[in-house]
C-alpha cells in the first residue's frame, strides 16, 4: 500500500507541479480579454458592458486628462453582457477593484437598455443575484491578483498549450494591460472586409429581434437599485459619468424601440444623484463592426471625444 | 458532484482512503455516506427523492418475496414501478405534457388559466440530477424480484447502496441487481493491480473528458448557436463532431464510474463496446449506451413480443420511442428516437436489396471497402438524426437540416484556429484507434507490463498532455441533465 501511495503522491505532485507551471506560463503573455481586468486594483474605471469593453481606451483617456486632477490609471473594468450587468454582484466587485483610500477617481459608467434587462422568468432579487453570481465577476474572489491562477482555472475557457505559442499576429483582437479589448480592422494578412461587417451587423439585429421574439427580457428593478447604489458608493471615491456609447443606427433604433424613455430615465437618475449624464448613442461619425462596439480607431477618436466632455464638465461644472 | 471538478480530486482519495482502513462490515456505511454526500453536494434535498425511491421499492421487493400469491405480488410490482414512474413523470416530464395538453386544448379552443409560459409556478421544477438512471436501476430489481430471478435484499443499507453508490448513481451504467448488489457483501482485499488499473481507466475518462468531449463542444456550440449562419459542410461537420462529443462525453462518466469502482473493488458493466466501428443500426445499438439498451430490451421488447404479441417492429418502434424520451421531456428527443428506429428498421429491411444491388454490380456485401463505406454510411444516418437530439427545439433542427443540404459556406472551421481543427481530427482518430485495439475497457493494457521506466515515462507525458491540452470549460457531462 504504501509503494502505491508514494507514487500516487509523486505523479500528483508532479501534475499540481505542471499546471501551475503552465498558468505561470500563460500569465506572463496574453491569457484573454479579460484577464488584466482581475490582475490590479485601479482608483478610476470603465464600468459597464461589451460596448464600453472594447469601445473605450484608458491609455486615450489618461493622455487625454492631463490636465484634470485626479488620480490617474484609468482601467477598463467592462465586460460582456452576461458577465456584467449592474447588480449587487458586479457593485461588490467594483468596490474590490478601488483602493480604499481613493478621493480623485474618475468613474465612467457606461449604460444601455441591456446593462438592466434580465430574464423574464428571473422574478426574484434572489434568481437575478444567483445569475450574477455564475458571471465572470461573480465566480471569480481574488480580483486583485498577478499572476490570477484563480481566474485561469475559473475565466479562461482554453487549453494552456497557449502558453507556448507566440501570440498570433493574424488575429485582429488585441488585450491591452489596462483592460482594454482592442479591435482592429486589419492584421498581418488579414483585412475585415466590409461584407464581414455587414453581416456581424445583420447578426446582431437577428440576435435582438430573435431575444426579443423568443427570450423575453424586462427591465430589472433589481440592476436599477444597483446601479443607483453603485454611483452613489463611487461619488465618494471620486467623480461619476453615465456615458450612452455610439452604436448602429439600426441597433439603436431597435434599443430605443425596446424602452423609449431609457435616455429620460438615465438623464433623470444622473440628475438625481448630481452626476452627468452624456448621450453619444447618435453619434454616427463613430462606427461599429458589428452594429454594436466600436473598431480601434472610432474607439481612439470616441475616447478622446469622451475625455474633451470630461475636460469640459470639469472646467465648468454647471454645463 | 462532478467528476470534473477539483472538489472530486479531494473527495475520492479520502473516499478510498477510509474505505480500505475500515473493516469490511463497516465499509458499506462509509460507501453509503460518501454516495448520499456526493448525491447532496449539488442540491441536499434531491436525497429526498432518492430516499423515496430506495423505499418504496425496498418494502415492495420485501412484500414480493414474502408471498406467493401471484396477485399480491403484482399489486407490489405495480405500485413499485407506478412510484418510480411517477417520480420520474412529475419531475421529469410534467412540464413537458401540461404545456402540450394546453397547447392541444387551445387548438380546440379550450383556454386553459394558467398558460404554459415562462411565468408559470411549475416551470420551476427541479430536474433532480441522475433520476432517469436510478429509477430504472430500481424498477430493474423490482421487476427481477417478481420475475424470482433473485430473492429480495433484506439489508435496508445494503438496498440503498445499491440504489445511491456513487461512481454510477448519476449517469450509470445502469446496473443490475444481480451483478451489483452480492458484490457489497463480497470481502474486498487491497489488490494494487486492480487499483492502478481502476487509476489508469480513471485516467483515461478524464483525458476523453477533457481534452476531446469538451474540446468538439466548442465547434459544436458554435455551429448550433449560429446555426442560421451555417450552410452545408460545417454544418455537417458539426453533426459528426456531435457524435463523437456525446460520445466521448458519456463514455468518460462511464469509463471514471467504472474505473472508481474499480478501484474500491468492485465491478461495473460497459456501457459501450466500440460503437462506431459499425456493421448495421442494430450493431451500433448492441455496442452504444448497453446497460439501457438491456434494460429496454430485457423489461421492455421482450415482455411486448412475447406476452403482448406486438410485432418485432412495432416493438422496436415502441423502445425507440420511450428510449429518445427517456433522454428528455422535448418533442426533440420523441423525433430522434423514432428517426432511430425508423433507421434501425429501414436498415434491417434493406439489407436483402442492397446486397443484391451490390452482387448484380460484382460487388460482396464482405469486401472490406464495401464495409468500410457502410459504415461511414450508417455513421452519417446516425449522425444526421441526431441532430434532432442537441438542438433546442424541432424549428431549430429543420433550419440546421435545411441549411446543412444547402450550397457550402467556404469556412467550415468554426474554431478559428486551424491548430484547434487538426488536434480534434488528430485526436478523433487516436482515440478510435486505441479502442479499436483495446476496446473501451483494456485501455490500460497500453501501459500494462511495460519496462517500469517506460511507463514512468507514459505516466509523466500523460500528465503534461492532460495539463496542455485540457479544455478548461468547466462543463457538465452532458448525460448529467437525463
Amino acid at each position: 500500500m504504501k509503494e502505491i501511495l508514494w507514487k500516487i503522491s509523486i505523479l500528483t505532485l508532479f501534475l499540481i507541479g505542471s499546471y501551475y507551471f503552465f498558468m505561470g506560463e500563460l500569465a506572463r503573455g496574453q491569457v484573454n480579454d479579460n484577464y488584466s481586468k482581475f490582475t490590479h486594483q485601479s482608483p478610476s474605471l470603465i464600468i459597464g458592458l461589451s460596448r464600453a469593453h472594447n469601445g473605450i481606451s484608458p491609455k486615450v483617456l489618461d493622455s487625454a486628462l492631463s490636465e484634470v486632477p485626479y488620480q490617474r490609471g484609468f482601467l477598463n473594468f467592462a465586460f460582456e453582457k452576461s458577465q456584467s450587468p449592474y447588480g449587487k454582484v458586479y457593485l461588490e466587485a467594483v468596490k474590490k477593484k478601488i483602493p480604499e483610500k481613493t478621493k480623485q477617481g474618475i468613474f465612467i459608467l457606461s449604460v444601455c437598455p441591456g446593462s438592466f434587462m434580465t430574464p423574464i422568468q428571473l422574478t426574484t432579487e434572489q434568481e437575478i443575484e444567483d445569475l450574477d453570481k455564475k458571471s465572470l465577476v461573480g465566480k471569480i474572489n481574488q480580483l486583485n491578483k498577478d499572476p490570477n491562477y484563480e481566474y485561469i482555472r475559473k475565466g479562461y475557457g482554453g487549453s494552456l498549450y497557449k502558453a507556448l505559442i507566440p501570440h498570433n499576429a493574424k488575429i485582429t483582437t488585441v488585450f491591452h494591460n489596462d483592460g482594454w479589448e482592442e479591435f482592429r480592422l486589419s492584421a498581418q494578412g488579414y483585412r475585415v472586409s466590409n461584407e464581414d461587417m455587414a453581416h456581424w451587423t445583420s447578426q446582431t439585429i437577428r440576435g435582438y429581434r430573435g431575444m426579443m421574439k423568443t427570450n423575453p427580457e424586462v427591465v430589472s428593478t433589481h440592476r436599477m437599485e444597483s446601479f443607483k447604489s453603485l454611483i452613489s458608493y463611487l461619488k465618494n471615491h471620486g467623480q461619476v459619468f453615465v456615458v450612452r456609447m455610439p452604436l448602429d443606427p439600426l441597433v439603436l433604433g431597435m434599443e430605443n424601440q425596446w424602452w423609449k424613455e431609457f435616455n429620460t430615465e438615465m438623464t433623470l437618475i444622473s440628475a438625481s444623484f448630481d452626476v452627468p449624464y452624456f448621450n453619444f448613442s447618435d453619434a454616427s461619425q463613430y462606427k461599429t463592426y458589428d452594429g454594436s462596439h466600436l473598431s480601434s480607431s472610432y474607439a481612439k477618436d470616441f475616447s478622446t471625444r469622451l475625455a474633451n466632455e470630461i475636460k469640459r464638465y470639469y472646467r465648468n461644472p454647471q454645463m | 458532484m462532478l467528476f470534473n471538478s477539483f472538489d472530486f480530486l479531494f473527495f475520492f482519495p479520502i473516499a478510498v482512503f477510509v474505505f480500505y482502513f475500515l473493516k469490511h462490515q463497516y465499509r458499506w456505511i462509509w460507501l453509503l455516506l460518501c454516495s448520499y454526500f456526493f448525491y447532496m453536494y449539488l442540491e441536499p434535498m434531491l436525497l429526498l427523492l432518492l430516499w423515496t425511491s430506495t423505499l418504496i421499492d425496498y418494502f415492495c421487493g420485501l412484500k414480493m418475496d414474502k408471498y406467493s400469491d401471484q396477485k399480491i405480488r403484482k399489486r407490489f410490482l405495480i405500485l413499485s414501478i407506478v412510484a418510480n414512474l411517477g417520480l420520474l413523470f412529475f419531475f421529469k416530464y410534467f412540464i413537458f405534457f401540461t404545456e402540450n395538453a394546453v397547447e392541444v386544448l387551445s387548438f380546440f379552443g379550450i383556454q386553459m388559466e394558467a398558460t404554459a409560459g415562462e411565468h408559470s409556478d411549475y416551470v420551476k421544477i427541479l430536474l433532480p440530477i441522475g433520476i432517469s438512471f436510478y429509477t430504472f436501476q430500481t424498477m430493474s430489481y423490482s421487476i427481477d424480484v417478481y420475475r424470482k430471478e433473485m430473492p429480495a435484499e433484506r439489508h435496508l443499507g445494503k438496498y440503498a447502496l445499491f440504489v445511491s453508490f456513487f461512481p454510477q448513481l448519476v449517469a450509470g451504467p445502469i446496473e443490475r441487481t444481480k451483478r451489483l448488489l452480492p458484490q457489497f457483501s463480497k470481502v474486498i482485499h487491497f489488490d494494487t493491480n486492480r487499483i492502478k488499473k481502476g487509476l489508469i481507466m480513471m485516467a483515461w475518462g478524464f483525458f476523453l473528458k477533457l481534452v476531446l468531449a469538451d474540446r468538439l463542444g466548442v465547434y459544436v456550440d458554435d455551429i448550433h448557436y449560429n446555426v442560421a449562419d451555417y450552410k452545408g459542410l460545417p454544418l455537417l461537420l458539426g453533426s459528426y463532431f456531435f457524435i463523437f462529443q456525446i460520445y466521448y462525453d458519456f463514455s468518460a462518466y462511464c469509463t471514471i464510474a467504472i474505473g472508481a469502482a474499480q478501484v474500491m473493488g468492485y465491478d461495473l458493466m460497459q456501457n459501450f463496446n466500440r460503437p462506431f466501428y459499425l456493421n448495421s443500426i442494430a450493431d451500433f445499438w448492441r455496442k452504444w449506451h448497453i446497460s439501457l439498451m438491456k434494460w429496454f430490451r430485457d423489461y421492455l421488447y421482450i415482455p411486448l413480443v412475447r406476452k403482448y404479441k406486438f410485432s418485432k417492429v412495432s416493438a422496436m418502434m415502441v423502445v425507440f420511442f420511450f428510449n429518445g424520451l427517456w433522454h428528455g421531456a422535448s418533442w426533440t428527443f420523441v423525433v430522434w428516437g423514432v428517426l432511430c428506429g425508423v433507421l434501425l428498421i429501414a436498415d434491417n429491411k434493406t439489407i436483402p436489396i442492397r446486397r443484391k444491388i451490390l452482387s448484380t454490380l460484382g460487388l460482396s456485401y464482405k469486401m472490406k471497402i464495401i464495409k468500410v463505406l457502410n459504415g461511414a454510411m450508417l455513421f452519417t444516418l446516425i449522425g444526421i438524426v441526431t441532430v434532432f437530439f442537441r438542438s433546442p427545439n424541432i424549428g431549430q433542427a429543420g433550419i440546421y437540416l435545411n441549411n446543412m443540404f444547402s450550397r457550402s459556406s467556404t469556412a467550415f472551421n468554426v474554431y478559428h484556429d486551424w491548430f484547434e481543427f487538426y488536434l480534434s481530427l488528430f485526436l478523433i482518430v487516436v482515440v478510435q484507434i486505441i479502442h479499436f485495439y483495446k476496446g473501451n475497457d483494456r485501455v490500460y493494457e497500453l501501459v500494462w507490463n511495460r519496462p517500469r521506466w517506460m511507463r514512468w515515462i507514459i505516466y509523466l507525458l500523460f500528465i503534461v498532455v492532460m495539463v496542455l491540452f485540457s479544455v478548461n470549460r468547466q462543463n457538465n457531462f452532458i448525460y448529467f441533465q437525463f
